[in-house]
């Protein structure tokens, strides 16, 4: 098939528009649609410093891409911060892939293992629970990167997620009957405590297919294997379900994020409290006496 | 014939299709979840298939 716009062969269909695209006007339009969504949404403000979070996955080394261009027309500052969970097998692949790209874009990287701040591996708190290992890896992934935005006097911290990835939260949340999470969306302890350095996620509305492509297009260095513990995860099983879906009827995981997107507010104003306790232990925010954090790591 | 490739699972097999869409819906997998690459080009799934011709499957999932 040839591309919408020049008659050049086509690398992707979007059956949303109904358009074809070539690789240079997928890149336009993938770009375009970047910047616009960071000016519209005023996701970085002129000469803010902002942590980027990067795994080495297709989704962070696509962001820190996008916004090392976006810098060429805009003044802010930008640092990368690396997690090594220490998962064997598969965190080396990403670690190796994430400081390649990140060099060959000249953005200075910080790496905190879960090694030197726990005295843990990831793999050693879960060696007894792996059905636990994505909670556990989360809450002490989150917990770091907040930590090293912080120390790194960062005033936002971007992450890759996907519209995939946020379709999925949805869903979770809501099968879960997890409402507080479902309601509190991503920056709810941002409004309650100066400790938590906002988070942004550039990339919400692109669909992980077209990261995989506008990556592989631009021959960024990537890794794309799967984590050992992804199995045990609900979220595999739910992207599947949404896939399915999406592939009946195109455009549902848009419609999904925008309409939870719209009544976010009211969730907001019906079931989140204005304020919340501090973890007996370690002062962070809480919603119970003692946060996950220090639960997970038996303080 | 067709040479299907799954990069992830590096695992291959031969089939008879005459274009991407046909390929995915012989082997029962979902486009979501899969980039086309026809003889090292990225392609969409109603790209044309010829006898001789090698598909690659880039899975679009990956990470945790």
């Amino acid at each position: 098939m040839k591309c919408s716009r020049c008659r050049k062969d086509a690398i992707y269909f979007q059956r949303q528009s109904g358009q074809y695209y070539c690789g240079d006007h997928f890149n336009t339009h993938f770009i375009k649609k970047f910047m616009r969504g960071v000016r519209e949404e005023q996701l970085i403000k002129k000469n803010e410093k902002v942590a980027v979070a990067v795994s080495g996955g297709k989704d962070s080394i696509t962001l820190a891409y996008l916004l090392k261009k976006l810098q060429l027309r805009y003044p802010f500052q930008m640092e990368a911060i690396i997690i090594d969970e220490g998962i064997s097998g598969y965190r080396n692949l990403t670690l190796d892939a994430a400081k390649a790209q990140l060099e060959r874009l000249e953005i200075s990287y910080h790496i905190e293992s879960f090694k030197d701040n726990f005295d843990k591996t990831l793999d050693i708190f879960v060696e007894n629970n792996k059905e636990n290992a994505c909670s556990t890896c989360g809450v002490l992934r989150r917990y770091l990167l907040n930590k090293k935005a912080r120390e790194l006097s960062c005033t936002k911290l971007a992450t890759g997620h996907n519209l995939d990835d946020e379709g999925q939260s949805v869903i979770m949340n809501l099968m879960r009957g997890d409402i507080i999470r479902f309601s509190r969306g991503q920056n709810y302890y941002k409004k309650i405590s100066d400790k938590f350095v906002e988070r942004i996620k550039p990339l919400r509305y692109f669909l992980e297919k077209e990261i995989v492509i506008f990556a592989l297009n631009n021959k960024l260095i990537f890794d794309s294997s799967e984590c050992p513990y992804a199995v045990y995860a609900m979220r595999g099983e739910v992207g599947k379900f949404l896939d399915k879906m999406e592939d009946l009827r195109p455009t549902t995981k848009y419609s999904l994020l925008s309409g939870y997107d719209k009544i976010l507010p009211a969730l907001n104003k019906c079931f989140i409290p204005e304020s919340i306790g501090a973890c007996k232990i370690c002062g962070e925010p809480t919603m119970d006496g003692v946060c996950m954090g220090c639960k997970i790591l038996g303080k | 014939m067709i040479k299907v490739v799954f990069l992830r699972d590096k695992k291959s097999l031969e089939i008879e299709a005459d274009n991407v869409s046909e390929v995915f819906s012989k082997l029962s997998i979902l486009k979501e979840q899969y980039v086309a690459i026809k003889n090292g080009k990225i392609v969409c799934e109603d790209e044309s298939l010829s006898k001789g011709d090698t598909l690659e499957l880039f899975t679009v999932a990956s990470g945790g």
